[in-house]
């Protein structure tokens, strides 16, 4: 009698827990459960056990097999044949079926390790402020009850006023962040969609989002909406969408480098050049995240920032290192001819590169191309 | 000015970014390649998805301190040749009614681009990319790689040569009694010609399928491929001392050599066969041990003869170094043999390819199933595969019998077996988007060898 000795267990190893997870989560399970194999051949030697190391098709013998000892070796004269089985037998199943492969924890991109005291530093001083703030309320309050019930209550009103307005200002706050969180789930779905697959709906509803927001994406958007695969709707995002996007980003770009020219040239001071580039440059970054879909907030400004710091800083790397190196070069020579006015050019570049760069941290998919 | 600032820029980052790895996947008609590119590149995108599908090349990237951001499978672009559509292949594997892809009738193409994290101060660099650049056509083209090195005269001789022994001799008495016929000066005449050409196409073909011979040249006469037969192929081999006298259908016969040769170099080898940097030699070593001594034999003389090609072809202008870095020989449709057996198997068709002399490439001799279609299982206390026959809806045990380690020597019993044919078993359930890759045998192993320097 015939038995199997490596079918595959039902699902991927559960050594894994993120296989476990995204099984879990999976919408759909390409492959039934397959029964455990019941040895049948007392000289068989039963399942063989997978590999601890090398997780991959449950059904996968590992690198190095040990041999089975158990199974005897075919005699010298015996040929190959496919073997005819009783055809009253109950048969041996129907198409082969392989295990499920387990899941891989895909590589993310961390912001540099300053980023992150950046923003503890940053928390410790809002914990301050608001810290101080709320102590010194009460302390004003404590006062105002000693002094008269009338202005007491009076302040408890100021401050229940002003505190409802951080609750407010942190309710916007988290829903940005959740937003943008959401566009983060969206860029990981169309990294693990098969090209062939049907577009998942996040990439819908966030294309319906900007063209709710942008009437000229309109019909890039309807034209989106009807992509059957998941390679259409990335092409027809790229084909349609993006460009109308772009040329709104390029808009938005021109303007503020139109802004920082005219400021850097007439500030007297570098560090005075350097805030207004950075006031001008957070603004920017605000709008085209706005232009995207994003909702704007302070925090999310901060992670947007921090995803510039990877995107900008370390991606396009090479393209960064190689125009600064032309910039340097254009402001040596200009500045012979135009003096302060090569400076206040590069730093309108830099304004233009700044609003691709955003755009791109704002794109599910980065705008890859 | 800002389109040349970003066309330096751009360069600079390829030059910093990118590597591009020419791969041949090289092999006789029907030993798997269409199945092997299909499986590279779904598992490939699999991988680059987060699955885990080829787990040796992630321990190879893992250990050099890398790890895969993203597979993408390149735009068509304005190449001329025809696009490798993984995708309708996987449609094939995986439709209702699933079927290997049909023979492969044309050159096809395709590109993966497999982008790769940076580690420590060199992140600043962005991620790394390796451009695998694939190309899928006709096995029975390749045979023709050879012949770019001889005139009619010595492919006439050797040809007529083969035919003189078994098994070709069998099937080669009808075109042999022909051409010795032929007077050595008689003139070209069509009729003549097109008849010579019929009878060494009917052998060809004869000793295709009733020997599973594979060592057919020229190539293109058993598939001509989307332009067809033309006037240039009407040419069989004549022997015949010195040069052919003119006007003679000895002279007739070797310009249509001559045009054919230049043909196949202009429009197939010198375009799309030069500098590879990898290459892959699949064989159907099974078929061809069960197609009995003489298949097996032809079979180890054509890879032989092909490998040897290949890097005469993959050698810089300057210095004449070789640029393929690895050859992996493969032994194709592992699957079919049982996990107890493979080694055997691996053993066997190492000493298969086994070259004197001294090998400068570096190389290595493994049995894969890249596309895995069986499961291991024992019957009667000896170990089989199970697989459904296409065409059958059930199981069935399929036994591969005795695999010897090494090559039997003639007059062995063993190759007195009858001709057996390698069954063709129906591809196992897949997800027909290429979600979960591709069940397979050794193929991350392969790919992590072949790729290792380059990741």
């Amino acid at each position: 009698m015939t038995l199997p000795t490596n079918r595959p267990p039902a699902n991927p190893p559960a050594s894994s827990p993120s296989a476990s997870s995204s099984s879990a989560s999976s919408p759909r399970a390409p492959y039934p459960p397959t029964p455990n194999p019941q040895p049948l051949d007392p000289q068989s030697p039963g399942p063989q056990p997978r590999h601890a190391a090398a997780p991959g098709w449950a059904d996968e013998p590992s690198a190095a097999p040990p041999r089975p000892t158990a199974l005897a070796e075919p005699p010298l004269n015996l040929g190959p044949a496919i073997l005819e089985l009783d055809p009253e037998s109950p048969g041996l199943g129907g198409p082969i079926q392989h295990g499920v492969p387990a899941t891989l924890d895909l590589p993310i991109e961390r912001p540099p390790s300053w980023f992150g005291a950046l923003g503890l530093m940053a928390g410790a001083t809002g914990a301050l402020v608001l810290g101080t703030f709320g102590l010194g309320l009460a302390l004003m309050l404590q006062d105002l009850f000693a002094t008269s019930p009338i202005l007491g209550w009076l302040g408890i009103a100021l401050g229940a006023g002003a505190g409802g307005a951080v609750l407010l200002a942190l309710g916007r706050e988290w829903r940005a962040l959740r937003r943008l969180k959401a566009l983060d789930r969206l860029a990981l779905d169309l990294r693990t969609t098969p090209g062939a697959a049907a577009p998942p709906a996040a990439l819908r509803a966030w294309v319906q989002d900007v063209a709710r927001r942008l009437p000229e994406a309109a019909p890039a958007a309807a034209q989106i909406l009807r992509a059957t695969t998941l390679d259409e709707a990335r092409g027809l995002l790229r084909a349609t969408l993006f460009p109308v996007l772009d040329a709104k980003v390029k808009a938005l770009g021109w303007q503020s480098a139109r802004q920082v020219f005219v400021v850097t040239a007439i500030l007297p001071s570098p560090a005075m050049d350097a805030a207004a580039m950075g006031i001008l440059g957070l603004r920017l970054m605000r709008q085209v995240a706005v232009l995207h879909g994003l909702r704007p907030g302070t925090a999310m400004l901060w992670r947007l920032l921090r995803r510039l710091g990877i995107s900008a800083g370390l991606a396009a790397g090479t393209d960064l290192v190689a125009e600064a190196g032309f910039e340097q070069f254009m402001e040596g020579h200009a500045a012979k001819l135009a003096g302060g006015a090569a400076g206040a050019t590069i730093a309108a570049r830099r304004m233009l590169r700044l609003a691709g760069a955003s755009a791109a941290a704002c794109r599910p998919d980065g705008g890859r191309r | 000015m800002l389109r040349l600032v970003s066309g330096i820029t751009d360069e600079a980052e390829r030059m910093l970014n990118e590597t591009t790895l020419r791969v041949a996947i090289t092999g006789l008609s029907r030993s798997g390649k269409t199945v092997f590119i299909t499986s590279l590149i779904a598992n490939l995108m699999a991988m680059g998805r987060g699955r885990q599908t080829l787990p040796a090349l992630t321990a190879q990237l893992a250990a050099n301190g890398t790890a895969l951001r993203s597979v993408q499978l390149e735009p068509a672009g304005t190449q001329s040749l025809d696009w490798f559509d993984a995708a309708d292949k996987l449609r094939d594997l995986a439709g209702t009614t699933p079927h290997w892809p049909p023979r492969t009738s044309d050159l096809a193409s395709a590109s993966l681009t497999l982008s790769l994290e940076r580690s420590g101060p060199a992140r600043i660099l962005g991620p790394r990319r390796v451009r695998l650049e694939l190309l899928d056509y006709p096995g029975e083209w390749l045979l023709d790689l050879p012949l770019l090195d001889q005139d009619f005269a010595q492919w006439s001789a050797e040809t007529i040569a083969l035919l003189s022994i078994p098994p070709r001799l069998e099937v080669a008495k009808d075109f042999l009694d022909f051409i010795a016929t032929l007077d050595a000066a008689a003139p070209a005449d069509e009729a003549v010609a097109r008849r010579g050409h019929r009878l060494y196409l009917t052998l060809l073909e004869q000793a295709r399928d009733r020997f599973g011979l594979r060592w057919l040249q020229p190539g293109r006469f058993l598939r001509p491929g989307p332009r067809g037969e033309s006037p240039m192929m009407w040419f069989f081999p004549l022997p015949g001392a010195g040069s052919a006298p003119s006007g003679s259908l000895r002279d007739l016969l070797a310009r249509r050599f001559a045009a054919y040769r230049d043909d196949m170099r202009q429009n197939f080898f010198d375009p799309w066969f030069a500098r590879f940097d990898r290459q892959v030699v699949l064989v159907d070593v099974l078929g061809a041990l069960w197609a009995g001594q003489g298949a097996f034999e032809d079979s180890r003389h054509a890879v032989a003869q092909i490998a040897a090609a290949y890097d005469a072809r993959s050698r810089s202008r300057w210095f004449g170094l070789s640029t393929l870095k690895r050859v992996g020989f493969v032994a194709s449709k592992a699957d079919h043999v049982p996990a107890a057996q493979r080694p055997a198997l691996e053993a066997l068709f190492a000493s298969m390819m086994a070259t004197p002399g001294e090998d400068r490439r570096t190389t290595t001799h493994r049995a894969i199933a890249a596309l895995r279609c069986t499961e291991d299982a024992t019957h009667d206390g000896l170990p089989v595969v199970l697989g459904v026959p296409l065409g059958e809806d059930r199981r069935r045990p399929f036994r591969p019998g005795h695999i010897p380690t090494t090559a039997p020597p003639a007059g062995d019993p063993f190759w007195s077996r009858p001709f057996f044919e390698l069954p063709a078993l129906r591809p196992p359930l897949i997800d027909p988007d290429g979600r979960d890759g591709l069940p397979n045998l050794g193929l991350d192993a392969l790919l992590s060898w072949l790729l290792e320097d380059a990741l």
